[in-house]
């Protein structure tokens, strides 16, 4: 025996089904985005589009503007007019190099509307807002042309763009940046098991085991706020840090801890030998972060 | 009150637009939520519509109005991301923030695995025309306003989307009852 269902009945339920609320993460990158991005100007409103403007009057009107730029043509291109003086030649044109302007944004002169980051794919040099929480903007920029190859229109990957995670990489082999929010680490005294970060998150990371401080911790800024910066070699196993962030093996890193509003994150980069210069490539990203 | 906020946040007051942001935003997320079938691609749509709307509310005339032009800036977003979905394929999925509405139990697994790959068969304009009838129950004639295409136009492609989505379930509408039993 068979039964009928009603198939609107099950279309109407399925397309219920889903999320309904904007995540937060995303109401504060748009609060973000306006508090950062100036509105257009109120357009200017011409008289004679007025609607008591009758067809008659505006036909006349359009008719008056066409033999003005007309007759105004044919007296600018007269090869006679000017006072007395005789017609000057016209210059032949010659194949001059002419500088093209570019549309990539430096340091110097950022975009003034930051764009929003996406969630993956390719990244082009410009000021971007992310997903991450806290909000924050930063500036790609000579960062894609970290080996890119000639001729090539030189651009990034975004890896992540999530509320705890954002990640780019550039070139191959890749210069690697991630931001990264720790909410809970191992906990090395109960293995499986994890923990709230502890306060001091850089020399928690440099006590590690598997991990060999290279350069000990100092002082930095990132986007005014103080932080603490420490490169560090990963051994021959990978390093786990939190639920869902480690280290992989036999890597260099530069870990860069900022505390935001009460969280520690860690910025941590990777990138190719020679290491020093591979993090000198990244360091305007880290310059251009701007907490909101 | 809503047009009140307009009328501010079209004069700059970007806390104002916020407001706007609380009212309009869930109801924004859930049409692009269902046009894209994307949660993190839903919430880039949203993202561009409300920024984009706020460039340029200057220039819109009619605060009253504010609804359908967003619906329509959010609509063109959710265009946008699809043709971005086409030429890219994301390296990280993450789960919708909120999880997932339901699931509702009138809906079996096999009518969601169809409706989702008809879905995903029609265009991004009959999608679109399809969740904002059904779903954010606007009027045709506004869907008109909202999308930019006569009304009529509207209705057809209302039509072919509902016709699609029904015959994915209706070649698997008679279920023996033995085999729901067995299930």
């Amino acid at each position: 025996m068979k039964v009928m269902r009603d198939p609107d009945a099950i279309l109407a339920a399925w397309l219920e089904e889903g999320p309904r609320r904007l995540p937060d993460g995303a109401r504060r990158a748009i609060a973000v985005q306006t508090r950062t991005t100036r509105q257009s100007r109120r357009p200017m409103r011409a008289p004679w589009r007025t609607p008591s403007m009758n067809l008659f009057a505006r036909t006349a009107a359009a008719a008056i503007v066409v033999v003005v730029v007309i007759g105004g043509a044919i007296y600018a291109l007269s090869p006679g007019r000017g006072v007395g003086g005789p017609p000057t030649a016209t210059p032949a044109p010659t194949l001059t190099a002419v500088p093209t302007q570019t549309a990539v944004p430096t340091p110097a002169n950022p975009s003034p509307s930051p764009a929003i980051l996406g969630s993956g794919g390719d990244v082009f040099p410009g000021t971007y807002v992310t997903r991450f929480e806290p909000p924050l903007t930063l500036t790609i920029d000579r960062e894609v042309q970290h080996n890119c190859a000639p001729g090539f229109r030189c651009r990034g990957a975004i890896d992540t763009n999530l509320p705890g995670w954002v990640a780019f990489e550039f070139g191959q082999p890749p210069l690697e940046f991630n931001i990264v929010r720790l909410d809970k680490v191992v906990d090395l005294k109960h293995p499986g098991a994890v923990i709230d970060p502890p306060k001091d998150l850089a020399a928690w990371i440099a006590t590690l085991p598997g991990i060999s401080v290279v350069n000990p911790v100092k002082d930095v800024k990132v986007g005014g706020l103080d932080a603490l910066q420490l490169d560090v070699q990963i051994g021959d196993k990978g390093v786990t840090l939190g639920p869902t962030w480690g280290f992989g093996a036999n890597k260099a890193a530069r870990i860069i801890v900022v505390t935001v509003d009460g969280h520690q994150i860690p910025i941590i980069m990777f990138g190719p030998d020679p290491f020093y210069a591979s993090m000198q490539e990244l360091q305007p990203l880290i310059d251009s972060i701007v907490w909101h | 009150m809503r047009t009140r906020l307009v009328e501010r946040a079209r004069e700059g007051d970007d806390v104002a637009f916020t407001e706007l942001v609380d009212l309009d935003g869930d109801m924004s997320f859930a049409i692009a939520y269902r046009i894209l079938r994307d949660a993190e691609r839903a919430q880039d749509a949203v993202q561009q519509a409300f920024l984009l709307a706020w460039r340029e509310l200057p220039r819109l005339r009619d605060p009253e109005r504010f609804g359908p032009w967003l619906h329509r800036l959010l609509v063109n977003a959710c265009y946008e991301e699809l043709r971005r979905q086409r030429r890219w394929s994301t390296r990280i999925r993450a789960l919708p923030v909120d999880g997932p509405f339901g699931p509702d139990t009138t809906v079996s697994v096999d009518d969601r695995d169809m409706l989702d790959r008809a879905f995903e068969r029609l265009t991004p304009e009959h999608r679109a025309v399809f969740v904002l009838h059904h779903h954010a129950g606007h009027p045709l004639v506004e869907i008109a306003e909202i999308v930019g295409i006569p009304v009529g136009t509207v209705k057809s492609r209302l039509h072919y989307a509902t016709r699609t989505l029904r015959a994915a379930i209706v070649a698997d509408s008679q279920v023996d009852p033995t085999e729901a039993r067995l299930a």
